[in-house]
């Protein structure tokens, strides 16, 4: 053991559990590029994916830093106090005049009370908490749940009055205001959800103060509330959130050849095949509307079939001689007493005349050869698409629908192509000049989603991927486009 | 800052740093990169040459995550941070030969050595003075005080004489508390002309 003295021990001493300051923020970031390098060598299928993950973290930092230096949210939080606060005067000024007119005006000064501690907490709350957009959200996302209050009162019946406020943006002129009665049986939970506030896309709804009246009695009574939320801004607000989905699809794929080309006929020009599709997308919103950009892989086979055929024929050719003999006979005299007889016997005089002619016969004989081939193409698809959307709520559902773009690129692939010369396939890989490796989609998305919590959608999501140029070399086909129709399932996070 | 997380945490975040967790990797920087920074700190001269230590040492970190766990995660990553600042600094060629004849222009100092106290000095202030030695001194003085290592060690380390470490820690030692005395001397004199 090393023996230290006097100075170096109060050293020691004083840098034990020393902590520098934190280091700058871009240190993090360079780290984190430094890491996806490094990895990124390992293959090209690791760098597309790591490269997708650096964006979204990027993209996420971008979003949290433009989150952070919002400013003008805790002013409009500030705004929303003082106009309480004036709101709360007038209340006041109301329970006065309710005081003396004898009537039952209530406990307007509780609850506006309430109301500007809540929004206190929340101010505070957005200034501890540097997510702070995600906490307007939270708020104007779930106004329709958080405002709602339970009324305790010792009365059979009351009635509640329901203001609502509305006042334009960064003035403080009231815009609109608006009172309802409400009847309650006792306990009875208000719920605003099934009375929806008035919105105008231009205001804020500053406060909702709730005036409890009996007028069985006439009499005041103490009304105790759980704790009102204000409503949040109605002003666009940037969030987002990350879905991550695997599903099957359907391929349908189509080949062109040249109409001169004498193959065209045998050749099956459609396919179709199932196959897979996993991936993960982040979705940035503002309002309703939001951009999708994603990483996903997909398996994409094509059938086809084709034949050749060919004729063979034999033939044999026969020669033959055709020999014709023509006979002449002439009665040149006649033989008398032949043999002592009486009879005569004619004496002839003959001559042949013989001709001959050549002939020829073919047989044939004729075969036809019918090739049957039948081949699969795979392809490995990386595929990053850019999409625009529009969500819509219904209750505890999400529906969306977007359109855009998409970059395949084709990673690995066993293929063959027919070669248009002399009708044979020609076998293709992914150093192949004959492919091209990078193709573009249209996009269409459609989604629809249950609310499983705050943060978690579980979604379907067909999609249609439309292929927008061929992937083979003009001269060996035509055209050859692929399509595919996604189905599939996945959950969705959103950060908040 | 171990304390912030008990031992089972501790290893928690290590399994989850392991399997490649991007949210563990980031918890680790948020906890221990002000510490570790600190230690760069001792061993370089401002905060821009700390932080390009820091970044290589935790990049070993990450990449080498599997071989941590066979002791304290925080010792490691001091090992670790430690090695990179070492190496950070030979990169750089520091002739202690050179220091050597530097030291004779500054002899005077080692009449210097009377103790000091750090009473009234911030920590900021004496890594400032640390920060302010010469590169051969800083490193030497940081393997000997706060590494632990003998002279001996050093000069196997650093491949030079036993005899050259044992001067240059001197050396660095009475600058440092010259430097203290200097500063509490004129710390004394502005409280002086204040009261006057």
């Amino acid at each position: 053991m090393k023996e230290f003295d006097e100075f170096e021990k109060s050293l020691k001493d004083t840098f034990n559990d020393y902590s520098a300051e934190k280091p700058s923020s871009k240190l993090w970031i360079r780290i984190n590029t430094s890491l996806v390098a490094l990895y990124a060598t390992k293959s090209s299928a690791i760098i597309g994916s790591v490269i997708a993950i650096v964006s979204i973290i990027a993209l996420t930092l971008f979003v949290n830093s433009n989150e952070i230096i919002d400013n003008n949210l805790v002013n409009i939080r500030e705004t929303e106090l003082i106009v309480n606060t004036e709101s709360n005067n007038t209340t006041n000024a109301q329970k006065k005049q309710a005081e003396n007119d004898n009537k039952t005006k209530t406990n307007i000064v509780a609850i506006t009370k309430q109301i500007n501690n809540n929004i206190e907490s929340e101010k505070q709350n957005n200034l501890k908490k540097s997510n702070t957009t995600a906490f307007n959200n939270t708020i104007v996302r779930n106004e329709e749940k958080e405002i709602s209050t339970s009324v305790n009162a010792n009365l059979i019946k009351t009635t509640v009055i329901v203001d609502e406020v509305l006042r334009e943006n960064n003035t403080s002129s009231v815009n609109n205001s608006t009172s309802e009665l409400v009847s309650l049986n006792i306990d009875n939970r208000i719920n605003f959800r099934e009375k929806k506030p008035v919105y105008n896309k231009e205001a804020e709804l500053i406060s909702v103060p709730l005036l409890k009246h009996d007028y069985s009695n006439n009499t005041k009574v103490n009304v105790e509330m759980e704790p009102i939320r204000p409503i949040g801004s109605k002003r666009s607000v940037i969030h987002y959130n990350y879905d991550f989905f695997l599903g099957g699809q359907y391929n349908y794929s189509q080949i062109k050849l040249d109409p001169t080309n004498s193959y065209d006929k045998d050749f099956n020009k459609n396919s179709t095949a199932l196959d897979y599709n996993f991936g993960t997308n982040i979705n940035v919103y503002k309002d309703n509307w939001f951009v999708r950009l994603g990483l996903n892989y997909n398996k994409y086979t094509e059938h086809y079939f084709y034949n050749t055929s060919s004729i063979s024929v034999d033939s044999t050719v026969y020669n033959y001689t055709f020999i014709s003999r023509s006979y002449t006979q002439i009665i040149t005299g006649w033989n008398t007493n032949v043999g002592g007889g009486i009879d005569s016997i004619p004496i002839y005089e003959q001559s042949v005349v013989e001709t001959t002619n050549q002939n020829s016969v073919a047989e044939y004989d004729t075969a036809r050869v019918i090739n049957n081939y039948e081949y699969k193409n795979e392809y490995s698809v990386i595929n990053i698409p850019l999409l625009v959307g529009r969500e819509f709520d219904m209750e505890s559902f999400v529906f969306d629908f977007a359109a855009g773009v998409s970059w395949s690129h084709i990673v690995k692939c066993n293929a063959y192509v027919l070669e248009p010369e002399n009708g044979e396939m020609i076998p293709m890989n992914e150093n192949n000049s004959l492919i091209k490796k990078d193709i573009f989609n249209a996009v269409l998305s459609l989604g629809a989603g249950y609310k499983l919590s705050r943060s978690n959608i579980i979604f379907v999501r067909p999609e249609l991927y439309y292929n927008l140029n061929s992937i083979i070399d003009k001269k060996y086909i035509e055209n050859h486009k692929m399509y595919q129709m996604r189905f599939s399932l996945g959950l969705r996070y959103t950060i908040r | 800052m171990q304390g912030m997380l008990t031992t089972i945490e501790t290893e928690k975040l290590l399994k989850a740093c392991k399997k490649g967790s991007y949210k563990a990797r980031s918890k680790v920087y948020k906890i221990y990169a002000p510490m570790l920074l600190g230690i760069c700190l001792r061993y370089t001269k401002n905060k821009s040459e700390a932080e390009d230590v820091l970044h290589e040492g935790f990049i070993k970190i990450y990449t080498k995550i599997d071989q941590a766990g066979r002791g304290s995660f925080e010792g490691w990553m001091k090992k670790i941070i430690m090695n990179e600042a070492l190496q950070f600094l030979r990169n750089r060629n520091i002739s202690f030969k050179r220091h050597e004849k530097y030291e004779l222009d500054y002899i005077s100092d080692l009449a210097s050595t009377d103790d000091v106290s750090f009473e009234g000095i911030s920590t900021k202030t004496i890594l400032d003075f640390i920060q302010k030695l010469p590169e051969g001194y800083r490193l030497i003085f940081n393997l000997y005080v706060f590494e632990e290592y003998s002279h001996k060690q050093i000069a196997e380390l650093l491949n030079i004489s036993e005899g050259t470490s044992k001067s240059q820690y001197s050396r660095a030692k009475s600058k440092l508390k010259k430097s203290i005395n200097d500063y509490k001397d004129n710390k004394l004199k502005e409280n002086k002309y204040e009261g006057i």
